[in-house]
């Protein structure tokens, strides 16, 4: 079966059950071929590490990595060898080392959230500082004076004043921010809103970039994705300060889910930004026309500019690019055709506005290169190396950039022990080499963590034409039946469903059946509009009128699952539905996060899909609500 | 279990590695790789590339081969004409050649029979394998082991099955001749793509094509990579590209080519480790054998770039390629396998022994014999008790080449079915047309498209449909020069007509009107048959709105030959004079048996066609009425075919052709000798140069080619086909011509003997060498008058006609040539037979 190295089906998974620990002669050619140096000597028991952040010091001898499952910051030497160990408070989302190197900022994410600040000599924390909603992607100012933090859930970015111990600043940004870079002078914050914050059903949905002038504490310019951007997870800053770069997911979801192929529903996008001119130049694919490269998550530039690096969490890959040469292509091509000029029958950039649909449009401008871990969500550049942490394989590999050619360089970061069910299930979750010809992981519709896209979808399950709002699988194997319309079952229905239908592959019932524990596992996080983790007096009002009689609420949104499990007409069709259509209840659980609202994602906000005008007072009776009783009804769901 | 799941799941197109402790696998990698005595990047053409390392053993048929016909798939079956001359050759092996020992074991030898198209199980051990026992007719599937144990018979019948291929779902994809069809252009069967059970049950088709399908083979992303030549009103030598389908034939689509025309590119298969694949690129219109030059092609850059097709050999003389690796590659080459490197480094590796070699063997399709993993594997997409499948087109204006179509400017799709061939006798398209299409089309009706470019069609399960987008006129703007095809149960889409290759979904959203409803059904057209026969249909139309004019005669109308065109029906050798004016004057447009596809809107057939504008009311009154237009735009947009039936071919032609060569001609006739002479000496002097130069007989071409006439060539207006009149052979032009006005001739040829501008070259009928030209033509009428065309009574097809429909199972094995048939309902019969039947039903 391996006569053949490329043919036979290497295995890339971890196992779920003791593996083979590498002997002596595992050091023997490892040494002789590959860079490989495990962080223990000794087999320990299986603890996930899951790595979601890497910084390298400026002499290019220390690196940090996140791991967040075990949450801990692993200080290694520039030969892969373990120096520290740093214990955190909570899971580390993010890093960010301080100019002068002395510092590392460690944003430790949960529903209060905490920074912390490790100095890098002793590897000891030093400062804790309090944060928002799952904070994450910390950034110093160049003067080392200010910390920036994203408070994803607050959907704020906070200056931390870290020399005078000022009340921290808060920017408000759009939803969700989940990553940020700064210029080199420091002037301009780039924050990536994860998702779009908007109504599905207008026609053009799509997540945006919070560009934020650090002077003023504000949002100066908001620069959109193109229609179907979203799931946006990495952002980066040229070394020069006038390109940024944002890695995201680019939905087609506006055609019916026929097929996969040529990218018919999710492609990986890379948008490039203008910093000077504060706009859009365009959004290249990193996907070829027969394999997606699916799920990009992190972006960085080398040093001198010429390289730009994306990981593929979906895919194991890193796609290498000619940054200069992809510049040039775009600016070479024209806005409209020239007159006479017929577009070309071979490439499908003719004019600028193509680009965005062009599979090939990196043929010859990028490399990419199969990683030997999985889930490479952490991405940092030195030299002429990309350091690249497989969230799921638990190791750190180095990628050649000079040479393109590749010798991943796997750092083992933990035993790779026995992977348990759940864990293994969040990996298939987002394993888009599951999907035919690697276009989609589960995760290209519900993200990286089960919940929603923000966006409607025509699948083929219920008809063509009735596109329906994703939803979050929070609860949904608790909350059968399935999908909107409830035309599955349960869950488990619905899952093995979405290996057939969505990622068009067959797979052995295991593979679902631990997707399946992996969503079990899934609690609703707690809510940012409780206080203290309580309700807010407002909701405590809210809840009365929600399980008041009178309202009804409560009469389908049965706690304490908050659905009565049944369907309902409750006026919510909007004519592409087909007559008599009935929509499962949804549970309320964690919609604080779900939006928009409403099978077709019509609902901007909890309070539209509650008191809308066009509501007919049938999704409840809300028509005789004071505005009062309704802004506490919505605080009261909010806070679920 | 890990593994076996793993084995599943991955085999991606690109090397999937292991990490945590799969590092045993790279261990493994490591090991094999230092194992090699020469890791240095060696060259294939040195005696153990590190590529082929863990290969021991190849196996390869050894088999005679058509020598007598170079086109690739002229390998199985019988000649139309003569079911006695087979298109194979006796006498083939099935050998085992160890590379250390340089042993050959003889797996099966078979003096009388026929080999082809081994290939390794994926467990290592079998062997699948076509086979023609000596003394039977036909190729079927067999497989044996690898040590020679088990041969085992796995489909039978009266049809070759042929190029068979494992499959990961544990399937066999085949292609077969169960099709029951012939190549449009040549006298030897059709063998489309089949798929059966790993035991040989439950076969079924999964391609509709009217040509060749060739040499399916499994990709890593699980999909099917095969040939398919297809010719829908354009060239039929030019389009024989990489199609890509699902196991279950479902999701059909262009891999690489199809745009660009040249080249056979067959026996791809892809490189291990990479997403590319290497491929035969048999020259021009291809070689026997497959035979061409070894090409490696990168999708990457999409179907239509041709720069992605990078030469692996030096010389085009190569067969069945495989790939150990990106740089090394095995070849069959005459009687040997050579390896190649990606530079074109060659060597001989195996040569069979010198007794095969002497009995004119050669060697094939050699494979490694190994355990290999099986691809991974798409779900099965049809339902195969459903009679339908369905398209979804999301925006008919996004498409390359639309330029100036406005946005509701299409307001329906024509459907139209691309019909197969029963019988087929030569290599050009005579008489369904002349340098135009050589299929007929059947007119399957219309469905809608939204103002918003979206349509949403039910159509029948497995036939070739062609879709023509029609203005509010009913007149074609764009038109597929391909054929579709849906499965049984299949929801299938297209973006537009037709979009770049690399192009994603567009970036606006809409809301596709056509998707909020049920799939169209094809709605018939009312008042027009369904397959156009020109004579029967179209004639009349000429007769009531053209032929005053254009006709023989002079009438109040005007005439004769106003604008030199005649309309009438007459017959000529192979035309009627209207069906050879109309085509020859340009007045309809069609694709042309020409290289040449996606023309720009409106370019071709009806919108441009100016036959519909002479009859709009705006040329000396001539208004065709609605039924009458409907009938001539049909024509036209079902390619403008001269006969409505196959039954046609190789028949009621005097000069027709087999096998490329003029059959059924007159030139040892005693009446064309004797005019032959009377067009040298009276017509000579004028008729001298080749621009105006005279046939000297019923079947002269004068040079012009039957299969691809230039229609700028000037001899096409004194061609055979309109110069003599076989159904009133006074009025040939032959005759009129020349013949002075007052003896009831058009005294167009003057008399070079006389002074400029006086005197016919005919003063009278009575003219002896008038009277000898008027002999040829007479006879001519009488010969045909004798064999009788398609649209003259007492017409009575071929006796190879009549012996293919019942081998088909629709004539009655009763019926004896000459037997009185309607030959439109037997192929209408025909056509039915070959419709897909739901399980169940």
């Amino acid at each position: 079966m391996t006569d053949c190295p490329s043919v036979a089906p290497l295995r890339r998974t971890p196992p779920r059950r003791a593996g083979v620990r590498p002997s002596a002669s595992w050091w023997w050619i490892g040494s002789l071929v590959f860079l490989m140096v495990p962080l223990r000597a000794a087999p320990v028991p299986a603890v996930p590490l899951a790595p979601s952040a890497i910084v390298v010091s400026a002499d290019g001898k220390s690196f940090y990595v996140a791991l967040s499952a075990a949450k801990a910051v692993a200080v290694l030497g520039e030969y892969g060898e373990t120096r520290a160990r740093i214990a955190l408070p909570g899971p580390p989302s993010g890093l960010a080392l301080s100019p002068d190197g002395a510092q590392l900022a460690v944003t430790c994410a949960a529903p209060v959230s905490v920074v912390c600040l490790v100095d890098t000599a002793t590897a000891k924390i030093i400062t804790r500082l309090p944060a928002g909603h799952t904070a994450n992607s910390p950034l110093f100012s160049p003067d080392g004076a200010t910390l920036y933090v994203c408070n994803r859930f607050n959907h704020e970015v906070l200056a931390l004043d870290l020399q005078t111990g000022r009340a921290p600043a808060r920017i408000p940004v759009e939803r969700e921010p989940v990553a940020a870079a700064r210029t080199p002078d420091g002037k301009w914050l780039l924050v990536a809103n994860h998702l779009p914050a908007m109504a599905a059903d207008t026609g053009s949905t799509a997540a945006v970039i919070s560009v934020i002038d650090t002077a003023a504490r504000r949002v100066a310019q908001t620069l959109s994705l193109p229609n179907g951007g979203n799931l946006v997870l990495g952002v980066a800053v040229s070394p020069d300060g006038r390109h940024a770069a944002v890695a995201h997911n680019l939905a087609r979801y506006y055609v019916p889910t026929t097929q996969v192929e040529r990218g018919w529903m999710n492609t990986a996008g890379l948008t490039l930004i203008d910093l000077t001119a504060q706009q859009v130049i365009n959004t290249v694919l990193l996907d070829s026309p027969e394999s997606g490269a699916a799920n990009p998550w992190a972006v960085a530039w080398s040093a001198d500019g010429r390289t730009l690096v994306v990981t593929h969490a979906g895919t194991h890959e890193l796609s290498i690019i000619d940054f200069p040469a992809l510049a040039a292509k775009l600016e070479n091509l024209p806005v409209t055709l020239p007159a006479g000029k017929t577009p070309s029958y071979t490439q499908t950039s003719n004019v600028r506005g193509d680009v965005p649909t062009d599979l090939a449009f990196l043929t010859g401008l990028r490399q990419r290169v199969t990683l030997h871990g999985n889930g490479p969500r952490a991405l940092a550049v030195t030299g002429t190396k990309a350091w690249v942490a497989g969230y799921f394989s638990d190791t750190v590999e180095a990628v050649d950039l000079s040479t393109r050619t590749v010798r991943p360089t796997p750092v083992a970061l933990g035993s790779g022990g026995v992977m348990s069910e759940v864990r293994r299930g969040e990996m298939l979750f987002n394993d888009a080499t599951l999907c035919f010809q690697h276009w989609q992981s589960c995760a290209s519709c519900h993200s990286y963590d089960a919940r929603v896209d923000g966006l409607n979808w025509d699948l083929l399950n219920d008809g063509l034409g009735s596109p329906k709002n994703a939803k979050s699988l929070v609860w949904s194997h608790r909350t059968p039946p399935a999908m909107s319309t409830g035309v599955r079952t349960d869950a488990a229905v619905a899952v093995r469903a979405g290996f057939r239908h969505a990622l068009f592959t067959v797979v052995p019932d295991e593979i679902p059946a631990a997707v399946d524990a992996y969503l079990m596992s899934l609690t609703p996080q707690p809510s940012p509009f409780l206080e203290d983790g309580k309700l807010s007096a407002a909701a405590r009002r809210g809840q009365r009128v929600f399980q008041d009689p009178r309202s009804g609420c409560a009469i389908c949104h049965v706690p304490p699952l908050f659905t009565d499990l049944q369907s309902h007409d409750v006026g919510t069709s909007n004519g592409h539905d087909g007559p008599g259509v009935k929509f499962d209840t949804p549970t309320l659980a964690e919609v604080w996060r779900t939006a928009p609202y409403l099978h077709d994602g019509s609902a901007r906000t909890v309070r539209e899909a509650i008191a809308g005008p066009d509501r007919f007072d049938q999704h409840g009776k809300t028509a005789e609500l004071t505005d009062r009783q309704v802004d506490d009804l919505v605080a009261y769901v909010l806070s679920l | 279990m890990h593994a076996t799941i793993v084995k599943r799941i991955a085999g991606g197109a690109r090397a999937v590695r292991a990490c945590g402790p799969g590092f045993v696998f790279i261990l493994g990698v490591v090991a094999s790789a230092g194992a090699a005595p020469a890791p240095a990047p060696a060259s294939v053409v040195s005696a153990d590339p590190p590529a082929m390392a863990g290969v021991d053993e190849i196996i390869f048929a050894a088999r005679k081969v058509n020598e007598t016909d170079g086109h690739w798939y002229a390998n199985i079956g019988y000649y139309a004409h003569d079911p006695a001359r087979k298109a194979w050759r006796e006498g083939a092996k099935l050998y085992r050649w160890h590379r250390r020992t340089g042993t050959f074991t003889t797996l099966l030898a078979d003096a009388r029979g026929g080999i082809r198209d081994p290939q390794v199980h994926y467990d290592g051990k079998r062997i699948l394998f076509s086979y023609r026992p000596g003394g039977t007719e036909q190729y079927h599937l067999y497989e044996i082991g690898v040590d020679g144990s088990g041969l085992k018979q796995l489909t039978s019948g009266a049809y070759d099955d042929f190029e068979p291929t494992y499959l990961p779902d544990g399937g066999i994809a085949f292609v077969s001749t169960r099709c029951q069809r012939w190549v449009n252009c040549w006298l030897t069967q059709v063998a489309v793509l089949y798929r059966c059970d790993g035991d040989g049950r439950n076969l079924r088709p999964l391609s509709s094509n009217n040509e060749q399908d060739n040499t399916p083979w499994p990709m890593p992303d699980g999909r099917l990579l095969y040939t398919r030549w297809e010719y829908v009103d354009r060239s039929q030598v030019d389009y024989h590209h990489l199609w890509a389908a699902n196991l279950d034939g479902t999701a059909q689509t262009n891999w690489y080519g199809n745009l660009h025309p040249k080249i056979v590119m067959i026996d791809a298969k892809p490189i291990p480790g990479t997403d590319k694949i290497v491929a035969v690129f048999s020259p021009g219109h291809g070689q026997r054998e497959h035979a061409g030059q070894i090409v490696v092609v990168d999708p990457n850059a999409g179907p239509d770039e041709p720069s992605s097709a990078k030469p692996v050999s030096k010389g085009n003389q190569f067969r069945d390629p495989w790939a150990f690796s990106a740089d090394c590659f095995m070849a069959a080459l005459n009687a040997s396998v050579v390896v190649l490197d990606a530079q074109g480094g060659q060597r001989e590796w195996v040569k069979l022994p010198e007794a095969d070699v002497k009995a004119g063997m050669l060697l094939h399709e050699p494979r490694p014999v190994r355990a290999r993993a099986r691809e991974r594997l798409i779900p099965d997409r049809t339902k195969l008790t459903e009679p339908v499948g369905r398209l979804a087109l999301a925006d008919i204006y996004n498409g390359r080449n639309l330029a100036g179509v406005a946005r509701g400017e299409i307001k329906k799709l024509l459907v139209l079915e691309s019909l197969p061939m029963p019988i087929h006798y030569t290599g050009g398209m005579d008489p369904i047309s002349y340098g135009g299409t050589f299929t007929l089309e059947r007119i399957v009706g219309t469905v809608p498209v939204e103002a918003d470019g979206s349509a949403f069609i039910e159509l029948p399960a497995l036939r070739s449909f062609i879709l023509v987008a029609l203005d509010k006129d009913d007149l074609a703007v764009k038109r597929m020069q391909s054929f579709l095809t849906v499965q049984p149960g299949e929801t299938t889409s297209c973006l537009g007509c037709h979009e770049q290759r690399t192009k994603t979904p567009g970036m606006a959203s809409y809301r596709a009107l056509a998707m909020g409803r049920p799939a169209s059904h094809v709605e018939p057209v009312a008042g027009v048959p369904e397959v156009i026969d020109f004579p029967r249909d179209v004639q009349p139309v000429l007769d009531a709105l053209c032929v005053n004019c254009h006709g023989y005669e002079k009438t109040e109308a005007g005439g004769p030959r106003a604008g030199r065109l005649i309309l009438t029906g007459d017959r000529g050798p192979m035309f009627s004079h209207s069906y050879y004016m109309l085509t020859i004057a340009r007045l309809f447009s069609d694709g042309r048996n020409q290289p040449k596809s996606n023309y720009g809107p409106r370019e071709r057939w009806s919108a441009a066609s100016r036959l519909l504008r002479l009859v709009d009311g705006s040329h000396y009154g001539a208004k065709a009425t609605p039924a009458q237009r409907q009938v001539l735009r049909l024509w036209i947009d079902t390619g403008a075919a001269y006969p409505g039936t196959y039954a046609a071919l190789g028949t009621g032609m005097i000069g027709g052709y087999a096998e490329n060569q003029p059959v059924d001609t007159d030139q040892d006739w005693p009446e064309a000798k004797r005019a032959a002479e009377v067009v040298q000496r009276r017509c000579g002097s004028c008729h001298g140069s080749v621009g105006r130069v005279l046939p000297r007989s019923l079947a002269d071409e004068r040079g012009v080619s039957f299969w691809r006439p230039d229609p700028d060539d000037p001899r096409l207006n004194t061609s055979r086909h309109i110069v003599f009149n076989l159904s009133r052979p006074e009025k040939s032009l032959l005759l009129l011509a020349p013949l002075a006005t007052p003896a009831g001739g058009w005294g167009l040829c003057r008399n070079p003997e006389q002074a400029a501008g006086r005197g016919a070259v005919f003063a009278g009928t009575e003219d002896p060498d008038y009277q000898a030209l008027l002999a040829l033509s007479t006879a001519g009428a009488k010969r045909m008058a004798a064999m009788k065309r398609f649209d003259m009574a007492g017409f009575r097809p071929r006796a190879d006609w009549v012996r293919e429909m019942k081998r088909y199972g629709v004539l009655p094995a009763t019926t004896q040539p000459g037997d009185p048939l309607d030959v439109y309902a037997v192929e209408q019969k025909y056509w039915r037979s070959l419709w897909y039947r739901p399980v169940g039903q």
